[in-house]
């Protein structure tokens, strides 16, 4: 399996049907799990997932509905899983936008042709654990709970199993999970991607990249020294709207974060965005396939998405504060992330693309604050677990039953 | 500066002194919290002050050339209080979004970790409880002149700024807070403080971390309060964090009393896992073994230690370990550099003070009825990125380096749940049901402007 994969639909709203929209969303995030529209809680194979709505890029006067996935299985497979899970829930929400089949998901031909006409592709797609699915990574984190409730009723006998050694110890250990949880699966099935296989393939891409960089930066020099830019003297986010955005934060152990930037105008603004954002996605898969993306530890999903209006949509789910998620933009990810928003207008002033620009810490997050916006329905399969428990619980049950000697069973230990 | 012996480009004869130096040597403090009644006259009483030199500047205690005034005076004003002195509302959008909400907003409070026993509905400080307008901070060498001094400074603010609350802080007994730990150690020191040459560099911080007017660690200028009509506010000021947190002495004591089965050296090494130092101070990752009071009292040594090549897995010091979530040194990610620059941009300066008598033993295990705890002060020009960051993504949040479920022992005011967990041999030992030993009992954002700047902001609220 090489997902999970991302799926984004974009549909422009009916706005006579607004007010049903609203509803329809706010029922849904009163009850994530539950719900009786899209119970996220019957959706087994999602692991984020949300619904926003943008407002409309003028000329056009539509706001514009957002659902964004992050899903194991075919995206085909998937759409008609969320028919069937969701059929009442689609029919309700995308009942409000324009175009939605008249008979709703009980006509699939006719579904299946609106969400192939309003789904968009990720110009960039990060995952923080490719290759695993939510049931694997749902069973992992238990076995991880399994072990560790294991070692806290073993806590009165430690000194007597300190003189067994490790490897009896974790022998022990994989006995009793197993017999306790019979359900939880302790077989170490490791992930199917291969990446030395992708490894060999991104080298001989070197040649292409760097001298396109070299050749963009040039040409949009000038460009960047003129456009206007956002400073920390510009007014920072109303108070007003930094507090709903402060509202839906810290509710869980993620966040999300919905961010609409402008693109600037030009076709070479365009082209330059567009390879920007390759140069990530292709980062993201090769170099930073091991639960980090350019040094950001945070990451579960994110993703960015060019509208056809000219907008770039950014879709992230993350763990932690907003505060330190933006931090880690700054300090160790900004090269990456000026190569990309700084094709979007406002962005602080860079240097040949990639230099400066996010290192302008207070203006790139007044910037990106106020590009932000109120997420309407937003669902974590992980509301407990960070990436790092997530990667922690994947490794926990790999090294269980993997064959390893004393010390790598000491340092198995070490992970708990 | 004029002085031949002290070179510094900061302005220390604007700079308020409490941003330099805590006044350790003046044991006595008291907290003293206004109202504005009439804001006509609360103007035209603060910029007296400035006249009058009433309010203590780092020159007078750092230049050598001046006599150390006996008794010392800072000056701090809330958002609230800039409202009522009459700071218009674009000026007053200028200054920090955290400082412009407060520190009792709601969504705050989720951040901060300020709910259940620690909500603001609770507080007896700040809240909706009472209007904290104007903070003044009284130093003083003795019990007595500290009482005269409160009773001084509230005749002379009267009538126009009213006393709302006045809260005493109590000697340091032998430096330790009311656990019986040594605190206040790791302290980053302003790479313009001419007079701190024995810190190690990597607690030498950009000025602009906790001046405006400097460059920060980024080496960017912070963004700085100024009125509508572009007149800088913010020049050598910094935000200034009060929090009042009392501390559960007898329920701290008697948890780990019972998690080392009633052996009393076992319950002061577990509480020192929790805490990282020894109670006279010395490191655990220095001393792991047992306590090293000579160690603890050397300031050349008691804090010069890092955490990554030495304690990776927190065998010595816990990674849940307060000092260690508070300042994560080389530690927070795999890479040294790295850490170092991160943590470099989050630290804030400590110049908290005890309040209530100490218990009468060291590790009592019955509680004697008196309220105690920190009047917790930090100062930095960035709450979102220093302190709240500090507060939220280090202290209490579970996650914290990786952890699963653990809070912070001593501190975390927010522990539902609380566990944490300690390295050991051949597997961790998780102390489970860990309480609270903190409740917040309140607090509130206040700005610590210069001197010069604090005359054209009263000038702004008069325009």
């Amino acid at each position: 399996m090489s997902g999970p994969y991302a799926l984004t639909v974009v549909a422009p709203i009916d706005s006579e049907r607004r007010a049903a929209l609203d509803a329809a969303l706010a029922e849904i995030a009163r009850d994530l799990d539950g719900n009786r529209l899209v119970p996220f809680g019957a959706l087994g194979t999602t692991h984020f997932a949300r619904f926003v709505i943008l407002p409309p890029a003028p000329p056009w006067a539509r706001d514009l509905l957002v659902f964004e996935s992050n899903h194991d299985g075919e995206p085909d497979e998937y759409l008609d899983h969320l028919a069937r899970v969701a059929g009442a829930g689609l029919d309700a929400i995308f009942g409000c936008c324009v175009g939605w089949p008249a008979g709703g998901v009980a006509d699939v031909d006719a579904y299946g042709a609106f969400m192939r006409a309003h789904r968009r592709p990720a110009a960039a797609f990060h995952m923080g654990y490719r290759g695993y699915g939510k049931a694997t990574v749902k069973n992992d984190l238990a076995v991880y709970e399994a072990v560790e409730a294991w070692l806290d009723e073993a806590e009165p006998d430690r000194s007597r199993l300190a003189e067994r050694g490790a490897m009896q110890l974790r022998g022990r250990i994989a006995r009793d999970v197993a017999r306790r949880a019979p359900k939880l699966s302790l077989a170490a099935a490791g992930p199917s991607y291969r990446t030395l296989l992708i490894v060999l393939l991104a080298v001989p891409l070197a040649p292409v990249i760097f001298p396109t960089y070299a050749a963009l930066a040039l040409l949009l020099r000038g460009r960047e020294q003129r456009d206007p830019v956002e400073t920390v003297d510009d007014p920072p986010i109303a108070i007003e709207e930094l507090n709903a955005l402060h509202a839906i934060e810290d509710h869980v152990v993620q966040n999300q974060l919905t961010h609409l930037a402008i693109i600037k105008p030009g076709r070479l603004r365009r082209f330059a965005l567009r390879f920007a954002l390759w140069v990530v996605n292709l980062a993201s898969r090769f170099l930073y396939n091991q639960g980090h993306l350019g040094g950001i530890t945070s990451i579960h999903f994110a993703r960015w998405v060019i509208l056809d209006d000219g907008r770039l949509l950014f879709l992230s789910n993350y763990d932690g504060s907003w505060e330190s998620y933006l931090g880690e933009f700054v300090d160790r990810a900004h090269i990456g992330l000026t190569g990309v928003w700084s094709h979007t207008t406002g962005f602080p002033r860079t240097r040949f693309m990639i230099c400066d620009g996010a290192t302008d810490e207070e203006a790139f997050k007044r910037w990106t604050r106020r590009r932000q916006l109120p997420t309407q329905v937003w669902y974590s399969s992980y509301p407990e677990s960070s990436i790092d428990n997530i990667r922690n619980a994947i490794a926990v049950r790999e090294g269980l039953r993997a064959h390893c000697g004393e010390k790598e069973c000491r340092a198995w230990l070490t992970r708990l | 500066m004029a002085d031949a012996a002290v070179r510094t480009h900061l302005e220390l004869g604007d700079i308020q002194a409490l941003v330099l130096r805590g006044h350790k040597e003046l044991h006595w403090a008291s907290y003293l919290f206004f109202r504005v009644a009439d804001a006509a006259g609360a103007r035209t009483t603060l910029r007296a002050l400035v006249d009058e030199r009433a309010i203590t500047t780092a020159a007078a205690v750092i230049l050598p050339k001046h006599g150390r005034p006996r008794a010392r005076v800072q000056l701090a004003l809330s958002h609230a209080g800039l409202t009522r002195l009459g700071l218009d509302e674009a000026s007053r959008k200028s200054f920090a979004p955290e400082f412009q909400s407060g520190m009792a907003e709601p969504a705050r409070s989720r951040r901060l970790g300020d709910r259940g026993a620690s909500a603001p509905e609770t507080w007896e400080l700040g809240g909706a409880t009472h209007a904290l307008d104007v903070l003044v901070c009284l130093f003083a060498p003795t019990h007595h002149e500290r009482d005269e001094l409160a009773a001084q400074w509230i005749e002379r603010l009267a009538p126009s700024l009213a006393l709302e609350l006045q809260q005493d802080a109590t000697p340091r007994r032998g430096d330790r807070e009311h656990f019986g730990f040594r605190d206040g150690i790791s302290q980053p020191i302003l790479r313009g403080d001419p007079t701190r040459d024995h810190i190690p560099e990597v607690d030498r911080i950009a000025d602009g971390e906790f001046l405006f007017g400097y460059a920060n660690e980024y080496g960017m200028l912070p963004a700085a309060p100024r009125t509508a009509g572009g007149v800088d506010l913010g020049r050598n000021g910094t935000y200034l964090v009060f929090r009042k947190l009392e501390q559960d002495v007898a329920g701290f004591w008697r948890y780990f009393h019972d998690a080392a089965g009633g052996v009393g050296t076992e319950a002061e090494r577990l509480a020192a896992k929790c805490m990282g130092r020894w109670p006279s101070g010395a490191p655990l990752s220095l001393s792991p073994e047992r306590d090293d009071p000579r160690l603890g009292a050397d300031d050349a040594h008691n804090n010069h230690f890092m955490f990554l090549d030495d304690d990776p897995l927190g065998d010595r010091c816990p990674v849940a370990a307060h000092i260690r979530r508070a300042n994560p040194r080389d530690a927070k990610s795999g890479d040294r550099e790295d850490s170092i620059v991160m943590v470099r941009r989050r630290r804030i300066i400590r110049r908290g003070r005890p309040y209530g008598p100490p218990s009468a033993h060291p590790r009592p295990l019955d509680g004697d009825g008196a309220r105690r705890g920190l009047y917790f002060i930090a100062l930095n020009t960035n709450l979102g990125r220093q302190f709240e960051f500090v507060q939220q993504t280090w202290l209490n949040n579970p996650k914290f380096a990786g952890l699963s479920n653990d809070r912070d022992p001593v501190v975390a005011q927010d522990a539902e749940r609380g566990a944490v967990s300690l390295p050991g041999s051949p597997f961790r030992r998780r102390l489970a049901g860990l309480p609270s030993f903190i409740t917040v009992r309140g607090g509130e954002y206040f700005f610590l402007p210069g001197l010069k700047a604090l005359v054209r902001l009263l000038d702004a609220c008069a325009s």
